[in-house]
């Protein structure tokens, strides 16, 4: 652990929140518990997912999510509507992502690994632009020498697109919780239906994954060498199981709903107001966008 | 199959955002006049077990995998309307929380995966099950529905590539075509099983959702509707970059563009804005936003005749 031992004669032990932090990671704050006061502090679970840096307590963190999430969609248009991207916007762009990630604290080198994932899909459509130009042939003559300059370009342009646009997603998703996130979906009006089923994905989806997972261990440990006609035959039997759990979960939960006073809609809990840096946030993306659509 | 951002022109996926949307919107106003409360709590528990049911990977062919997509299973089991509901929220959280597939490819995602697919799965199932309601005839009409649901949404991805001028027509639904006639085959027994588990375990929850045979003929009818359409024009469209305009040349003289109003905005291009990307985009938004009220106003004035003759 490394800065200041936290006060806990500030807080009673038991569940609360506050900003703390822990060696080698950045200043965060979540809902965690504290046995006693007498037990060394923090030692609460921290998990690993990438959801978690969601949690860290910085500047960007915390301004108001309509505000991130208009930036987002306004840098994704700038990026998508601009020509191919010239070699200093893009560096640029780049420059400009990421100090926000610098900003918010985030560690650049898991989101750039996780931005990554877009790259095959983009790069298999992004090489058949070559392949048009060619004039669309799948005979082995190449691409023709006067258009693959060209060609190239295309492949960059919708390489380079994917890519960067995948970057703004990824920085809204790492700085917002997702209850923010969807509150502010609803407020930016979004149908209250869509959202709880947002929502719903959102929250059951681990608990889903992991009997998803004890499922697949069961299978194994059964059929360890299951031929391809068996195994998806069982899949389908695992997903017809999960299929049924999962509805009679809903039922529960629906009667749990109603237990605690639920009328039909989730109430929201944070109204968090803009304030000037969620307007200077929204301005630099909209004459950032601008820029890059323009020049 | 989830579309990136940068792929799609302009001229592709503003109009796919609308459609979509407003198909979405059509769908989640059904499903709140259908469902009751808790019905609409079971569907949302339902969302995160399609998207959940999306980790369950396949072997397909030499070493490759596929993923179960739930399109088709999700219209079968939970009914047309929910079923692109629930398609559209996963498609939306895969591509806010996780830079799955675009933004402003969102529209293109959900139209091949939360429209396409249900819909096709829905009307196939429907059909066949209609002929004869045996188990077998049920089991048979799943595989045979998800294989279809998959193969339509991937060529329905491929056409839209294709409208943006970034994939050459034939390769393009040769490529996804012939990899997701594969995906296909797995996505249809996983179903089939799905379905063969429920008919053991819970028959009712199936025959829940088996009385709502309009939507899906409504649907497949519109749907063969623009596939006639399009197919039509591109037989036009090969050399031309618009189809429309190319009949018009063909026709020549006798249909000489009468214009009765100037167009504000020729060649779908804003005047007055240099980079045409961007003339595009804004046009895109405005004639969005001009089809939109067009549209709604429609829809206002089919309502309020509805009411008056139920008076």
């Amino acid at each position: 652990m490394t800065g200041p031992e936290p006060n806990h004669t500030d807080h009673p032990p038991g569940f609360h929140e506050h900003p703390h932090e822990h060696e080698g990671r950045a200043a965060h704050r979540h809902p965690h518990h504290h046995p006693a006061q007498a037990l060394p502090a923090h030692h609460h679970t921290h998990p690993t997912s990438f959801e978690s840096l969601t949690c860290i307590v910085s500047p960007i963190h915390s301004l108001d999510p309509r505000a991130k999430i208009v930036a987002s969609l306004v840098l994704v248009l700038g990026v998508v509507a601009t020509d191919p991207l010239r070699p200093a916007e893009f560096v640029l762009f780049c420059a400009l992502l990421a100090a926000a990630g610098a900003i918010a604290q985030l560690p650049l080198g898991r989101v750039l690994v996780r931005s990554l994932a877009v790259l095959p899909v983009a790069a298999t459509i992004a090489l058949l632009a070559p392949l048009q130009a060619a004039g669309g042939s799948w005979s082995a003559t190449g691409v023709a020498p006067g258009d693959a300059a060209h060609a190239w370009l295309v492949a960059w342009s919708i390489a380079s697109k994917a890519w960067l646009s995948a970057c703004c997603m990824l920085l809204l998703a790492a700085t917002t919780r997702s209850p923010d996130l969807l509150a502010a979906l609803r407020r930016l009006g979004v149908p209250a239906v869509f959202v709880m089923l947002l929502s719903f994905i959102a929250r059951y989806v681990s608990v889903l994954v992991e009997q998803l997972r004890s499922l697949r261990i069961a299978l194994i440990s059964r059929v360890p060498r299951a031929r391809q006609r068996v195994l998806l035959r069982a899949l389908g039997g695992m997903a017809g199981n999960l299929f049924v759990r999962s509805y009679e979960r809903g039922e529960r939960v629906y009667a749990a709903m109603l237990s605690r006073g639920y009328t039909g809609m989730v109430p929201v809990t944070s109204a968090s107001r803009l304030g000037a840096a969620d307007a200077l946030l929204v301005l630099t993306s909209l004459l950032t966008a601008a820029a890059l659509a323009l020049y | 199959m989830h579309i990136p951002d940068g792929m799609l022109e302009a001229r592709t996926w503003i109009p796919a955002w609308l459609a979509s949307a407003g198909l979405i919107a059509w769908a989640l106003r059904r499903v709140r006049q259908t469902l009751a409360e808790g019905g609409i709590v079971l569907m949302a528990v339902m969302a995160a077990l399609v998207f959940t049911l999306q980790m369950l990977n396949f072997p397909v062919a030499g070493g490759t995998s596929g993923h179960f997509s739930g399109g088709a299973a999700a219209a079968i089991v939970l009914g047309l309307w929910p079923a692109m509901a629930v398609m559209a929220a996963v498609v939306v959280v895969q591509a806010v929380f996780f830079a799955d597939g675009g933004i402003t490819a969102l529209g293109a995602n959900m139209l091949t995966l939360a429209v396409v697919g249900p819909a096709i799965g829905a009307a196939i199932y429907r059909a066949a099950v209609r002929v004869r309601p045996t188990r077998r005839m049920k089991l048979a009409a799943s595989f045979a529905s998800a294989w279809a649901a998959t193969m339509c949404a991937a060529l329905a991805a491929g056409v839209l590539l294709w409208l943006s001028g970034r994939v050459p027509l034939g390769p393009a639904l040769v490529a996804m075509g012939g990899w997701h006639t594969l995906i296909g085959v797995g996505e249809g027994a996983i179903t089939a099983g799905l379905i063969g588990y429920l008919l053991a375990v819970r028959p009712d929850l199936l025959a829940a959702n088996e009385r709502d045979p309009a939507a899906a003929r409504t649907v497949a009818a519109g749907f063969a509707v623009i596939a006639l359409l399009g197919a039509v024009l591109s037989l036009f469209a090969s050399a031309e970059p618009d189809g429309l305009e190319y009949v018009y040349q063909q026709l020549g003289s006798a249909f000489e563009p009468v214009s009765v109003i100037a167009s504000p905005m020729p060649d779908y291009v804003l005047p007055g804005v240099s980079n045409t990307a961007l003339a595009g985009v804004l046009a895109g938004i405005v004639g969005t936003i001009v089809a939109g009220a067009l549209v709604s106003a429609l829809l206002a004035a089919l309502r309020g005749r509805a009411t008056k003759d139920a008076e």
